[in-house]
């Protein structure tokens, strides 16, 4: 059964459209990094797939329950934290954490101490009187306790120091097993470290969607080394799927969101004349976005956002 | 129920501090109400705690709103709904039950006689005081809102009934006293509704904007009901709910131009021109007592009709073992159009509700040894307080109760504010002050007989008079017999 399914999702506000038309699937098993500018949607398309707001059009599907009659059932198998949620600041940690578990049925003991430990909560200590990075500690572990199916972190990381960042993934990787995960985050370094998959939003719809390796695999920055300049061809015939090329007197750099080794090296010979060496180097995820974001947000095949 | 148990402990832990003074409040209110008597604000004070902390429990798991932690967690609704009903009925209303319960022992009046009052207040505490508060929290997001909104809606209701009391004066004050019951029934009946629907709404689905505006419509919709509903509604209802209504069967109604009085010009501020006129009832039974509740009329000329405004002037003229009672009433009419009409035929309808009294009972006790309990949850006892030594006291628990109550020493009968009764057959007051204490003229309380008399038929007489001018009305007796009907 498909974790998480959206189709046709959208959401608006006013005239506003906040989430058009999303199609979106989380496979079983998956850490899947949804990943966009801040206003993108993410964040609204992540309320309608828990059913704290209504979407306006489309369906969401989680585990094959309609998000909008999602019960208390389907709750006990599914863990959420974000950095918007209003957490009752009066507990301790270890009130939170006792008040808690009567609703989880799989409620381990011994993995709530464990991971108060491992996140080193204070359990005598009120909500309110954490900081922010102990707050997302402290509702991470109150998520993580009965083992969840599905973990959704909406902006988890969001103003926290590299320290408590590293402690909240670890976290969030030691409960992978078994488990699909679904983070959000504008910040593209926090995702790429641990996603096997990733998703593009921007002015609320999803750019594209695939695994990360296949992501990485395909996006190389290509330079070409040029003996004779006056061989340089207008770049109207460029294929459609080299980004952001710059063109100096013997050296052409592109990025090239299809690349194979063979048939792009057969490209560039056979659109420029005089070819010396062709380098490609792997990109790393945020070198990608920026890549598509200054490329005036096209799709890699080319088609408008 | 685990579940609700769980969540209601919760929000018990959470609001122990609100708890704890709302309950040294009612402590303190129960204590005030055993030893002050004419006492109002710690009845305002306590319903300002009660409300303000069953907003905190309500909003401790608010329902508008995308930031509740508990949105995305395995929250059972209805157990939800459960905890915080639970915690409303346990920690707010019966607080205030045992309060008055205490209130009830230390003043020795029949336990007996006054539980069903006790249960009855607990009931409409819960359903018609609580739960509307319950829905307005459910349908905000915080205290503050939750307190703007309140203290918008009680403007409205004081501010609006003020203004509509001053635009619409006989349409506000028309349901009579004795049967105002019917109209707080029926607007207690529509707000219960009300707030059921909202709870359901907002604990079952979350559907804030929809509940706002079914809530909005509603109460707009009450608010005219209970300004214009009209007086003949009420009036009727109690005529359904009577007794014995075979003993009014025979009894008629007719009209006459008083025989005591002729029309005046009462110059002032605004001139009025007073008309006195009689209504005779007749054939009534023998050994039972007469009241009007409410009577109306409509004066009718060829080119126009006028309701005008009536004054019942007093009791009824009327021995006990008379079959003939006489009302006398007051017609007050606009000087200018009294000379325009006065010389013109007029046709008078009207009608007249009236209730008849009787199964009288009668206990006659010494009250110079303190208070004394007698029939009907009543306890009587000498004036307790040094501006009125000289009266005599009765209070009753929860209600006074829907009698005639009169004191009897020697020749000398007084009533306890008698046209103030109201025919309610519910045993308690909607009011958190579980006393209602009357007083009655000086009396001498060596022996004093206390005299209760049941309502026990509630009718209607319509009467009608062609062909009249008002004219004929300045000279006694002038006006020829009028003619009566039943309704």
């Amino acid at each position: 059964m498909i974790p998480i399914l959206c189709r046709d999702l959208s959401m608006a506000f006013g005239g506003v459209r906040a989430v058009d038309r999303l199609d979106l699937e989380v496979p079983d098993g998956a850490l899947y990094g949804l990943v966009g500018p801040n206003g993108a949607g993410k964040t609204t398309a992540i309320k309608a797939l828990m059913n704290i707001i209504r979407p306006s059009a489309g369906s969401t599907e989680i585990f094959g329950c309609d998000s909008r009659r999602l019960r208390a059932e389907e709750f006990q198998r599914i863990g959420y934290v974000s950095e918007n949620q209003t957490l009752p600041d009066w507990m301790t940690v270890g009130c939170l954490m006792t008040y808690l578990k009567p609703f989880y049925p799989a409620w381990e003991d011994a993995r709530a101490v464990d991971l108060l430990r491992q996140f080193n909560l204070p359990a005598g200590r009120r909500l309110r009187h954490l900081s922010r990075g102990m707050l997302m500690k402290a509702a991470l572990a109150s998520s993580l306790a009965y083992r969840p199916r599905l973990l959704v972190l909406d902006e988890p990381f969001s103003g926290l120091d590299a320290l408590v960042r590293e402690e909240l993934i670890e976290g969030i990787l030691e409960s992978a097993e078994g488990c699909t995960i679904l983070v959000s985050s504008h910040d593209l370094a926090d995702i790429e470290t641990f996603s096997s998959h990733i998703g593009y939003m921007d002015n609320g719809r999803l750019l594209f969607s695939e695994e990360m390796a296949s992501l990485t695999g395909r996006f190389r920055e290509v330079e070409v080394t040029v003996g004779m300049p006056a061989s340089l061809p207008g770049q109207q015939g460029w294929p459609a799927h080299w980004l952001g090329a710059e063109v100096s007197p013997a050296l052409v750099r592109f990025v090239d969101t299809r690349f194979e080794a063979e048939s792009t090296a057969a490209e560039i010979r056979h659109l420029f004349a005089d070819v010396r060496d062709i380098s490609a180097r792997p990109m790393p995820l945020r070198t990608i976005f920026l890549a598509l974001a200054r490329s005036g947000r096209q799709l890699p095949n080319g088609a408008p956002a | 129920m685990r579940q609700a148990l769980h969540i209601f402990s919760k929000d018990v832990r959470h609001l122990r501090i609100e708890i704890a003074v709302y309950l040294l409040l009612v402590a303190a209110f129960g204590w005030v109400k055993m030893h002050v008597m004419n006492d109002e604000w710690s009845d305002g004070l306590v319903a300002l705690a009660a409300v303000y902390i069953i907003g905190r429990a309500i909003h401790a798991d608010a329902i508008p709103g995308d930031r509740q932690f508990w949105l995305t967690r395995p929250y059972n609704r209805m157990s939800l709904a459960g905890a915080k009903l639970l915690f409303v009925y346990l920690c707010i209303c019966v607080p205030i039950g045992l309060a008055q319960g205490a209130v009830l022992l230390a003043s020795r009046i029949s336990v007996a006689s006054s539980l069903p009052g006790l249960i009855w207040s607990q009931t409409t505490l819960f359903a018609f005081g609580a739960l509307p508060v319950v829905a307005l929290a459910a349908l905000t997001s915080s205290i503050v809102p939750f307190i703007l909104t309140g203290l918008t809606l009680a403007l409205i209701a004081f501010g609006g009934g003020s203004a509509v009391e001053y635009w619409f004066p006989t349409g506000f004050a028309a349901i009579p006293d004795p049967v105002d019951w019917v109209r707080s029934v029926v607007l207690a009946a529509a707000v219960l509704t009300i707030a059921l629907m909202v709870l359901l709404w907002q604990y079952r689905d979350r559907s804030t904007g929809f509940s706002r505006v079914i809530a909005i419509v509603n109460l707009n919709l009450i608010a005219l009901l209970f300004v214009f509903m009209p007086g003949a509604l009420p009036l009727t209802a109690q005529e359904w709910l009577s007794k014995r209504p075979s003993l009014a069967s025979n009894a008629a109604v007719s009209f006459k131009a008083s025989d005591r009085m002729v029309p005046l010009l009462s110059r002032g501020r605004f001139p009025t021109m007073k008309i006195p006129l009689m209504l005779v009832a007749s054939r009534l039974p023998r050994d039972v007592e007469i009241r009007s509740d409410a009577v109306s009329m409509t004066l009718e000329w060829p080119d126009r009709t006028w309701r005008p405004m009536l004054t019942m002037q007093g009791a009824n003229r009327r021995s006990e073992s008379a079959t003939a009672a006489i009302f006398d009433l007051i017609l007050s009419m606009d000087p200018a159009l009294y000379q325009r009409e006065r010389s013109v035929p007029v046709t008078i309808r009207g009608s007249i509700f009236l209730t008849l009294f009787g199964d009288d009972e009668r206990r006659t006790v010494t009250l110079r040894n303190g208070p004394v309990n007698v029939q009907d949850g009543l306890q009587c006892e000498e004036g307790p307080f040094t501006l009125e030594a000289e009266a005599l006291f009765c209070r009753s628990m929860f209600r006074w109760p829907a009698r005639l109550v009169y004191a009897q020493s020697g020749d000398q009968i007084s009533d306890f504010s008698n046209t103030r009764i109201s025919y309610s057959p519910f045993p308690s007051n909607m009011s958190l002050d579980p006393r209602e204490v009357r007083w009655t003229d000086p009396v001498k309380t060596d022996a004093v007989t206390i005299i209760t008399k049941k309502p026990l038929a509630h009718f209607r007489r319509n009467f009608e008079m062609s062909g009249i001018r008002l004219e004929d009305l300045e000279n006694r007796g002038r006006l020829s017999p009028p003619s009566a009907r039943r309704p």
